[in-house]
Parts: structure tokens; sequence; C-alpha cells
């Protein structure tokens, strides 16, 4: 263009990429070196002494005081750790994506916790940490696989899922419940599935509807889909998951309806149509992985279940008592001493 | 499948609440993409509004506070997203990316901070329903548009203002006109970029009150995911709506309308047995709004596109 | 470009691309203080967070193996965002084309009754590549031939397409074990094999061997040299005999194809089978990723880099400081504007 020749032109691009390249690659070498010159060195625990205190890392999906999934694993860490028998360290709403989630497992590893707890359904995640750190202890919730030293942890939500569609069977008036999911899981089917067998053994002709909503947080969804089924005459809900719990209590208060807490006890929410709340009770499940990890027992790992122990059905105290026939109630009450002993096995439908 | 119990007046009712918040937002877009700004910071915007909305009516006990945070909130974002793209005039594309971005890592950060440690999750009181006697008994039609929400009117009526304001107004034929041609707006006096800051003030504005809608008038709670990309159906529906403020609200209608629709059928075939698959479902509102974009595209190739639409104005160079 | 620049080519590149670093660097270390703000508001002291960040990212094999396993989604698709914005084509659709890809990949990988396991990883590669292709062909289509808006196009295909590959895991290969949405295991042997100290799987080499190739592609071939003049000026491209619309549609399929490889990767690489846990939010953060890049493939890499460090450095901060992890999501927000601001200034 200016009397320069192509040859120098290419010459002078190819020297300026050339330079470019080189700054930036320099750059980046001395950031690093001068990071690595100033970082803190992970602390690693002094695996000789005896731990008497577990040191325990919990991540969570969301956030403590969601009144549900975070907040009962939450609260049933920090039970533990009042009693003195853990360390806590917690990361509140964690990222979902596996690569970060194997991570951040991997980074409490390597900072010498010893059981790592992960409390979603993270299996691949808590198997590719656990590939590193075959000493250190990792749980996942929600069952599945199990192997060295990755354990799960059950929620056999679908058996007080049935013992709350007892109830419901002898709530509603028109014979249709209904129930709403986040996403088509195996969980939340079961859940589903067992509360209108629940309510059938009650009244036979029940029929029970459910939605997904295809979101595990849009609230303004799920209320319009627990409102279309509340037009499809449904009465009594059940909800599977953070956001549709949240949208069916909404859609409660609003149409005067009835319905059932998801994990967390969500009774105060709508104190006058809460029935109940099918709380999760992690407390027993991480008191055994934590005894476990302390005695060394955790390795081969286990798929952690206590049955009906990991849940509760929590009646609310200002439901009208009156909406529910006593009969039921005793009907319930029996079924639940049945399933506890195992004379009552409430149909695992996953599909 | 009980059909009446789908097709009944509630339908309506219930495809008007989901519609509500991406429609305020959907027809500020429409003013400022008239005004030739792509504002693809509207998730953002509205986000922030929710979250904005949310803190004021908590700590001020009001949901009325809530409601005026939640449009300052928009607000300001938009005016962020004017200094970006009106004032330094970068790439408006990457702006809006950046606006979201933006909003959405400071809403998880602040809702931490500021929730995040207490053990009881916060409750508000909500608007009211309102209900207008006479009206809302009749049969039919009263239910559905007479027995909402105050926002609701308030949407209405903010629609139909902008209307008004676009076509009716010097101040309107000032947008459209540095939309379509800004060389001239300016030739004839009129001053471009202080057109375009007010118009992505308005956008902003309303995306924050759509958010608004959501929490303040509708659930009275708020979690981080709560948008759940209404913001980015409302940028679709401008296109859809031809960028004309009143069809963009009837495309906000149409999507609302097919979620509940597609909610309901769920609900009364039985969900867990239904042979179709529930994600078809789920995409429906967006197979249905993308299918009518392209039909709407492809018919009018004489475009109704603001001519200007993305391209900043410099004064003395030719666009 | 200025007078200047049209006047002194040579002059005033070398001084623009000094401009270039110097903004980005400008831009990087307002970003830093900016995000000492937040770490302030949320109790924390900056210098030691950004201490315990850095060293934390690339302080140690531990560090860095963590980032490397980050970058590589951001940068394939990285890569092919910045090629596509180059020409003014905005993909938004990356995370769909990423979700699709890794469908049809894994899909092949899961069904294919090969045994030989190279030859199926690289089937499933290229299965990746049509599948994310594919995805963003559509998008690029309908722009081309209707002119309809590729942004919203491409954004409202990433609900589809999530839609369908949750219901693809959800039936046909669904893992009847499973307690989540995930289809079935991936057979071992093909998954991608790892660094011995890194814990980092190979399927980084793929991004890596695609920065000279995508370099090469936009700075020195035809195709690339009218993708450049498209970005700058689609009017004055056509006028110099440059087929828009093929472009375009081409523009699509690359980083459309790209993402998708980013997506089989990360199965083979990371998570051993199809679930929504796959990403989250990949194709927009690759999005900042090509833009802290200048849209360059050297500058993508480095960008790359960095974004991953601020997030595993950001985990091991929140670990020791005891910071919420949200702190990580703040900054990265804030960054993302003062690198626009530094980049007007960059072109001043």
């Amino acid at each position: 263009m200016n009397g320069q020749s192509t040859q120098d032109r290419e010459d002078t691009v190819k020297h300026s990429a050339l330079r470019k390249i080189s700054l930036a690659l320099v750059a980046l070498v001395v950031a690093a070196a001068a990071s690595a010159a100033l970082a803190k060195p992970a602390s690693h625990t002094d695996s000789a002494a005896v731990q008497k205190k577990v040191k325990v890392g919990l991540l969570l999906p969301c956030a403590i005081n969601d009144h549900t999934w975070c907040q009962a694993a939450y609260s049933a860490a920090v039970r533990l750790q009042k009693e003195g028998a853990i360390d806590l360290k917690y990361t509140s709403n964690a990222p979902f994506d596996t690569a970060a989630v194997s991570q951040l497992m991997a980074q409490y590893a390597q900072r010498g916790y010893q059981l790592v707890i992960g409390h979603s359904a993270w299996q691949d995640a808590a198997f590719s940490a656990a590939g590193r750190f075959p000493k250190t202890a990792f749980a996942y919730a929600g069952g599945g696989k199990v192997a060295n030293n990755v354990a799960t942890y059950e929620e056999p939500i679908y058996q007080v899922a049935y013992l709350a569609g007892i109830l419901a069977g002898g709530i509603t008036k028109t014979g249709v419940v209904g129930g709403l999911a986040g996403q088509d899981i195996p969980l939340c089917h079961a859940e589903l599935q067992a509360f209108i067998r629940g309510a059938k053994t009650v009244r036979s002709n029940v029929r029970g509807l459910s939605a997904y909503i295809g979101d595990w947080s849009d609230v303004a969804k799920a209320k319009e889909a627990a409102l279309a089924q509340a037009d499809s005459k449904a009465d009594v809900f059940i909800a599977c998951g953070d956001g549709p719990s949240q949208g069916m209590i909404q859609a409660l208060k609003e149409r005067k309806l009835s319905g059932f807490g998801y994990v967390g006890n969500q009774n105060s929410l709508a104190p006058k149509n809460m029935v109940g709340s099918l709380v999760y009770k992690l407390y027993p499940l991480f008191k055994l992985m934590v005894q476990d990890t302390a005695q060394g027992k955790f390795i081969p790992a286990k798929d952690y279940d206590v049955g009906l122990k990991s849940f509760q059905l929590v009646l609310n105290s200002k439901y009208s008592q009156a909406k529910v026939p006593a009969k039921v109630m005793a009907q319930m009450k029996s079924a639940q001493k049945r399933i506890a002993t195992g004379e009552l096995k409430v149909p695992y439908i996953a599909k | 499948m009980d059909w009446s119990a789908i097709f009944g007046v509630s339908l309506f009712a219930a495809g008007l609440r989901l519609a509500m918040p991406t429609a305020l937002a959907a027809v500020g877009e429409c003013f400022c993409e008239r005004a030739g700004v792509l504002n693809l910071g509207l998730e953002g915007m509205m986000l922030a509004g929710a979250f904005a909305s949310f803190v004021g009516a908590d700590y001020a006990d009001s949901a009325a506070v809530g409601v005026a945070a939640g449009i300052g909130a928009g607000v300001a974002l938009g005016a962020v997203m004017a200094f970006l793209s009106v004032y330094l005039k970068t790439e408006q594309v990457i702006n809006g990316i950046a606006v979201v971005i933006f909003a959405q890592g400071l809403t998880a950060f602040a809702y931490e901070k500021l929730y995040g440690q207490s053990g009881a999750s916060p409750q508000i009181t909500p608007l009211s329903n309102v209900r207008i006697p006479g009206l809302a008994s009749i049969p039919w039609l009263g239910p559905v548009l007479f027995e909402q929400n105050v926002l609701f009117y308030v949407a209405l009526a903010l629609t139909l203002g902008v209307w008004v304001l676009l076509y009716r107004t010097r101040f309107g034929l000032s947008v459209r006109a540095v939309g379509e041609a800004p060389a001239a707006a300016d030739a004839a006096a009129v001053h471009v970029d202080r057109v375009r800051w007010l118009a992505l003030l308005v956008c902003g504005g309303m995306a924050g009150l759509g958010g608004a809608v959501l929490v303040v008038g509708q659930l009275s709670l708020f979690n981080v995911g709560i948008t759940a990309g209404r913001g980015w159906v409302a940028i679709a529906l401008v296109i859809f709506g031809r960028w004309n403020p009143l069809l963009v609200l009837g495309g906000a209608l149409l999507f609302g309308l097919t979620d509940a629709l597609q909610l309901r059928i769920q609900a009364s075939s039985g969900g867990i047995n239904a042979s179709v698959p529930y994600e078809l479902f789920q995409a429906l509102p967006y197979l249905v709004t993308l299918a009518v974009m392209v039909a709407a595209t492809v018919r009018s190739r004489r475009n109704a596109q603001p001519s200007a639409l993305g391209v900043p104005f410099t004064k003395g160079v030719s666009q | 470009m200025t007078t200047v620049e049209l006047a002194l080519p040579h002059v005033s590149r070398r001084a623009g691309q000094i401009r270039t670093i110097g903004a980005t660097l400008a831009a990087v270390a307002l970003g830093l203080a900016a995000g000492s703000i937040l770490i302030v508001i949320a109790g924390g002291r900056p210098w030691s967070t950004y201490r315990d960040m850095a060293g934390g990212a690339y302080g140690s094999l531990f560090g860095f193996g963590a980032v490397l396993v980050q970058t590589a989604p951001l940068l394939v698709i990285g890569l092919g965002l910045a090629l596509a914005f180059r020409g003014r084509v905005y993909n938004i659709g990356a995370e769909g084309q990423f979700y699709i890809g890794a469908l049809a990949g894994g899909a092949a990988v899961i069904l294919l009754p090969l045994r030989l396991y190279p030859l199926l990883i690289a089937l499933a590669m290229v299965a990746g590549i049509v599948g994310g292709g594919a995805w963003g062909w559509v998008v690029g289509k309908l722009r081309a031939r209707w002119g309809v808006n590729e942004v919203i196009s491409s954004l409202l295909l990433n609900y589809i397409g999530i839609f369908v590959f949750s219901y693809a895991v959800r039936n046909p290969l669904r893992d009847p074990e499973a307690s989540s949405l995930a289809s079935k295991a991936v057979p071992d042997g093909s998954r991608l094999p790892t660094f011995p100290h890194l814990f980092t799987h190979v399927g980084i080499l793929v991004g890596l061997a695609l920065v000279p190739l995508v370099w090469y592609v936009m700075d020195r071939t035809p195709f690339g040299f009218r993708v450049r003049m498209m970005g700058l000026n689609a009017d004055a491209a056509r006028v110099a005999g440059v087929d828009t619309s093929r472009m375009i549609v081409r523009l699509m399929v690359i980083s459309g194809g790209l993402a998708g490889l980013a997506g089989i990767v990360q199965v083979l690489g990371v998570q051993g089978r199809l679930e929504t846990t796959l990403s989250q939010g990949y194709g927009f953060t690759a999005i900042v990723v090509a833009l802290l890049g200048r849209l360059r493939a050297v500058g993508v890499l480095l960008a790359a880099l960095f974004v991953s460090g601020l997030i595993v450095g950001g985990q091991a901060a929140s670990i020791d400081q005891g910071l919420p992890y949200a702190i990580v999501l703040g900054i990265q927000g804030v960054f993302v504007v003062f690198v626009l601001v530094a980049d007007r200034f960059a072109r001043a």
C-alpha cells in the first residue's frame, strides 16, 4: 500500500504476531511464577495423629435456608458439629456441572478433609474425585453406584409419601390428588406413585395427577401447574423439588387446598394448608458415615439406607384436625409401624 | 382427557398470569429496539428487578416500595447498558450478554450476603388482588380480566401507554426516526444518543417491573433462578410482534397461554402415564414462538425491523 | 479503521496490538479492583483472597490440572465463537449445540457395538461435530435464507436442544439403575485417558491443537479473510464478491460443530455418560472467553485459562477464606463489564 513490498508486510505481520504471542506468554509465566511463589501451601492433615473430630466437607447445590433440600443437610451437619463429632466446612450454592463439582470435592480432599459429602446426585463427580484420593471418603445423595471409597445415601421419600397418601385419601373430597416434580427422576416418580397408592388404600377410586415442570426452581410455573391440577379437581397435593414445592404452597394458599411439604419442614409457610411435611432426617445417615470414617470402616463403601428412620412425616398442628378422619389417622399410624417392622413393603415404582 | 377442564376460564386467567412479567419486558424491549438499540441484557434486568423488589418489600415491609425498587434496579441496569452501547458505542450484542452475566453474578452474591446466613427464609407481603365489583361478575370474561392483581392493570396500562407514546407523540416519532434513519433524525435536530438513552431507561424500568410483578405480585419469594429465561423469550417476542407493542403483547399472551395449556394437558392426562413425552410439552411454548417468529420474518421480507437496529450512531460518519 | 491506520498500516497495526494487550491487561486490573470491593463486602481480605485464588489455580500441579479441565470446553467452544463473532454472526446457541453434540457423540459410543476404542472415540467426535454443526446449521440457514435474527433463533434452540437431550436421556438411552436422569455409561475403553500427575483428560489436547488451526484459518486463509471482511462491513464484503449467505451458514456450522465437539469431549473425558450436569452455562461463559480473547485464537486460549483460573481459584479461596462461592460469580460479572470498557479505549 505504501511502497512496502508484500514480503515486508508479511514479515511485519509475522513479527508483531510473534511478539504479541511471546509477550502474552511471558506475562502468563510471570504471573504463574509470582503466584506460585506467593501462594499459601495447601494444608495437609497430620495423618499420624488420631483424629477425634472427623473433618467433613459438605457441598450444597442451594442455600442453607431454603426450607427444603439444602437446609435438611445443613441442619444435620450442624447438629453433628455441635455434638463435637465433626469439624464442618461447607460450600453453599455450589455449581452443578460435573467438572466443577469434581474439582471442588478434590479441593476439600486435598486439604485433608476426611469425608466429603456432595448433597445432590453427583455420582460422576464423586467417582472422578475419589479416583484421585483413594483414602478420602466420598458420598453423594440419592442412591446409585458404590465402589471403594464412594458411598451414597438413600432418600426413601416414597415410603413416607405412602403414609402421606393415606392421609390424603381421607382428606380429599373430590377423589383427585395432585403431584408436581421438577423432572421425572426415579426418586420423584416413586414418591408420586407411592402417594397415589397410599390414597387408594383409603379410597379405591382416587385419581392421581402429575406434572413435570422441567425446572427445579421455576416457582411461578410450578404454581400454575398446581393451579391447573386444582382446576382438574385435585384438592390434596404433594411435590418433589424445591421450586415445585414452593409453587405448590403458593397455589395451596390461593385456592385453600391441602398439601404436604418436601424434604424440609415447610408447615410454617402455609399454616392453614399444610397437612404435614415429609421431613428428610439426614442426621442418622450422616452420623453413620461419620462414624464409619472415624473408625476406618468407610471403605469398602456402602449404600447407606436407614429406611423410614431417615424420613418423618411431621404433622402440622395448625392444620384443622376435623379434616382428617380419626380412622384414617389411625390407619396411617398403623401402616407406619408396619413399614418400620418390614411387614408392609411400599412398592418402589421408578418409571 | 377432560377438555372442559383444560379449556376453561382458568386457562386464560393462568395464561395472563404467566404472560405478564414477560409481556412487560417484551414491550419495554420493543421500545428500545425501535430506537435502534438491541438490548440483550433483558434477562439480567428482570432478575435484578425481581431481587430488588424482594429486598425492598422485605426491608420496608411494603409491596409498593418493593415495586419501586424493582423498577429502580431495572433502570440502573438500563443505564449501564446505555453507557456501554450508546456512550461507548461498543458492540451491543456483547454488551447485553455482559449485562446478564453481571446481573446474575451480583444478584447471586447479594442474595447470599443478605439472606444466606439467616435461619428463616424471608417472607414478604404480596400485592393483593383487586376485584372490580360488577365487572368481575360477568361470566367468563369477569374472572379473567377483572379479578387480577393490581400490577396486571398497571401492565396493561403501560403497554397501551407505550403504544400511544410511540405512535401518537412527538417523542415517539423521534424514537422511531432514530431507529430507522438516525442520520436524518440528527439533521432534523433530534439528539440521537439522548433519545436512545431514554429508550433504554424505559426498557430497563419495564423489565425491572416485570421482575417485580413476578416476585411481589405473584410469588412473594425469591430464588436466583426465578426468572427462568423469561427475558430471552421476551426478546424473541419483539421480533415475533414485528416491533409493534400491541402485537408484542399479543405474542407474550400467546406464549403464556401455550405454557398454561401444556400444563393443563399434563394435569388432565395423568402426567405419569402420558404417552407423549413431557419434554415435548415443556418445549411447546419455545417451538411455537420460534415457528411464528420465523413465519413472521419470512412473510414480511421488506421487514419491520428498525433499519438502524444494533448500529451505534456517530455524528458525521455515514451509517 | 482510522485514517492513520489506513495510511501507515504496519506501524499502526503494531501500535494497535500493543494497545489491545495493554487495554486487556488494564481491564483485568480494573476487574480485579472491582472484585476486591465485592470481597470486602463479603467480609474477606482482597489481597489474601486473590493470592489464594492465584495459588489455588496456578500454584500447583493439582490446581493447574483442574484449570486445564475447566479450560477444555471453554477453549473449544470459544474458538468457534471467536470465528463466528469475527464475521458478526452472533451464535448465542452454543449451549444447545454443546448438548446436541454430546448427545450425538454419546449415542454413537453407547450404541455402536465397536470394540476398537480409538476408532470408536474418533467416530464419536465426528458424530459430536456433526450433531452440533447440524444444530447450528438450522440457525444459519434461517438467517441466510430468510433473515431471521440468529441471536434469537439460536437462543430458542438452546432450550429446545436441552429438551431433546433430556428426552433422549430419559428414554432410549436411559440407565435403569441410576437415581438421576442419566444415560447408560459409555464403555470404559472409550473414556479419555488422563495425564499421570495432572488428572487432566487428554481432551485438552484437542483444544490446544485447534488453537493454531483456528489462527491459521482466521489469519492466513482466504476464508478467514472473507470472515474478517464480513465482520468489518458486510455490505462492502458483499460488493467485493463475498457470498455472505453461505458464509453465515458456514460460520454457524463451524461454531456449532466446535461446540458439539466440546460436548462429546466432556462426555468422554469428564462425565462418562449423558446427564444434564455436563455443563453449566459453558456456552455463555465461552462468549465471555471469546470476547476477553479479542476474538483471536491465542487470546481465546489465554482467556480460557484465565477464566478457568478464576473458577478453580475461586473454589480454593471460598474454602480457605470462608467466602461464599457466589463471589466467583460476582467477580466474573464485574469483569465482563470492565473488559468492554477497556475494549472501547483500545480503539480510541
